[in-house]
């Protein structure tokens, strides 16, 4: 993600996003793919809800993370780069 | 090169290196992992061979897992192009599956609750906070909703309650003044969050509780998923400029597709429903999926013993 943070235009953007896109795509059906050939039937549901929670209380402070970054001031990068540098290094899929 | 080009560039690695590092740690699967003795590794096969897989380790055959589009069930999953064969009337009209109905309720809070968080009028310090406590909620919800699930070993009605929640919490939101009742307005923002993650884990639960073939079950998540995920198109166009502050027509689309899923949730657990009990009479006994191992569901509804996990 923060490849992205290294664009100068709108093609390179798209670009980027695109391949990000591809990357990411994978990674949650292969989840709870990967879960299904751990856990029998009736133990799934708690075991996808637990990893679904932690990643949707990742991204409920990523609004508040990313409103926060955006008043850094006074800085040579422009603030979104900042925010893209910061999300992209954390594990966010 | 500047000095932060360069420096962006050697921290995008951390992501790869820990993608390195899940890869050497976590185990290909449960009978190979290193963490197991040999008797827990045997264990651990049967547990699958019993209750997840008709097949344990099945190899990859993409014909074989393409099968798993002949299923009408899963066309109602997926995008309803075909009526459930026993479902009268038959009609061409394709109407959305399940994966589309959840895809746009799911997206549209997530892409947009920052926005109709900041219509009750808070500054934009409190409007970011705002939104932080309805999605915990949304999380803690769906821990209620998947324990119960597997509590009971019943999915389908959970998926419909969750259907439900996001599309009250449209409705209530959409229908109050919301200067005059923040309060009510505020508690709708949470009850939206409430039915955007349950709906989609516990369906994609509960087509896989159904899927003994691994092949099958992998095809069948690896584009339901991205189906649902493809909606984000759908939400991201029907929040437009000329809409705000409220966006009616968003909120009103968003609980239609809420509505939608949830009858067809029902629909397909209804014709599971008649279909086992069919299934019963058939072959002289009752017995529930749960109880069949899954061994011998290797053709699914094929079988004369497969029945369906609800």
């Amino acid at each position: 993600m923060d490849r992205v943070t290294a664009v100068t235009n709108f093609a390179g953007l798209f670009a980027l996003r695109w391949f990000l896109g591809m990357a990411e795509s994978a990674f949650f059906p292969l989840v709870i793919y990967y879960q299904t050939t751990f856990y029998r039937r009736g133990e799934l549901a708690r075991r996808l809800a637990i990893f679904y929670a932690a990643s949707n209380i990742a991204s409920a402070f990523s609004g508040l993370l990313s409103w926060a970054v955006f008043r850094i001031d006074n800085t040579s990068l422009a603030s979104w780069r900042y925010l893209f540098i910061i999300e992209g290094n954390l594990i966010s899929p | 090169m500047t000095l932060s080009d360069r420096s962006l560039t050697t921290l995008g690695s951390i992501t790869i290196l820990f993608a390195g590092f899940a890869y050497w740690y976590l185990p290909y699967n449960a009978t190979t992992a290193k963490f197991l003795t040999e008797e827990e590794k045997r264990v651990a096969f049967l547990r699958l061979q019993m209750d997840s897989s008709s097949i344990v380790n099945e190899k990859f055959v993409f014909k074989d897992a393409v099968k798993i589009f002949k299923h009408p069930t899963s066309w109602v999953i997926l995008c309803k192009r075909n009526p459930i064969p026993t479902a009268p009337p038959p009609t061409n009209k394709s109407i959305p599956g399940i994966e589309i109905c959840l895809g746009v309720p799911l997206q549209s809070v997530s892409l947009f609750l920052p926005v109709i968080v900041k219509r009750l009028g808070y500054s934009a310090v409190k409007t970011n906070l705002y939104t932080v406590a309805p999605n915990i909620t949304g999380a803690i919800m769906l821990l209620v909703l998947a324990f119960s699930s597997d509590l009971t070993r019943i999915r389908f009605p959970f998926v419909a309650l969750g259907f439900i929640f996001t599309m009250m919490g449209m409705v209530i939101y959409a229908s109050v003044n919301v200067t005059s009742q923040l309060q009510v307005a505020y508690f709708a923002c949470f009850m939206m969050t409430w039915g955007t993650s349950a709906p989609s884990v516990i369906l994609d639960v509960w087509f896989n509780n159904n899927i003994a073939n691994e092949n099958k079950r992998v095809m069948l998540t690896g584009v339901g998923v991205p189906v649902a995920n493809l909606m984000g198109v759908v939400s991201s166009n029907i929040f437009l400029p000329q809409d705000a502050p409220k966006y009616f027509p968003a909120l009103i689309t968003t609980a239609a597709f809420g509505a939608m899923g949830c009858l067809l949730t029902l629909s397909l657990g209804a014709y599971m429903i008649l279909d086992n009990k069919k299934r019963d009479r058939k072959d002289g006994r009752k017995v529930k999926a749960q109880d069949i191992p899954t061994e011998l569901m290797a053709n699914g509804p094929a079988d004369a013993s497969y029945r369906w996990f609800l």
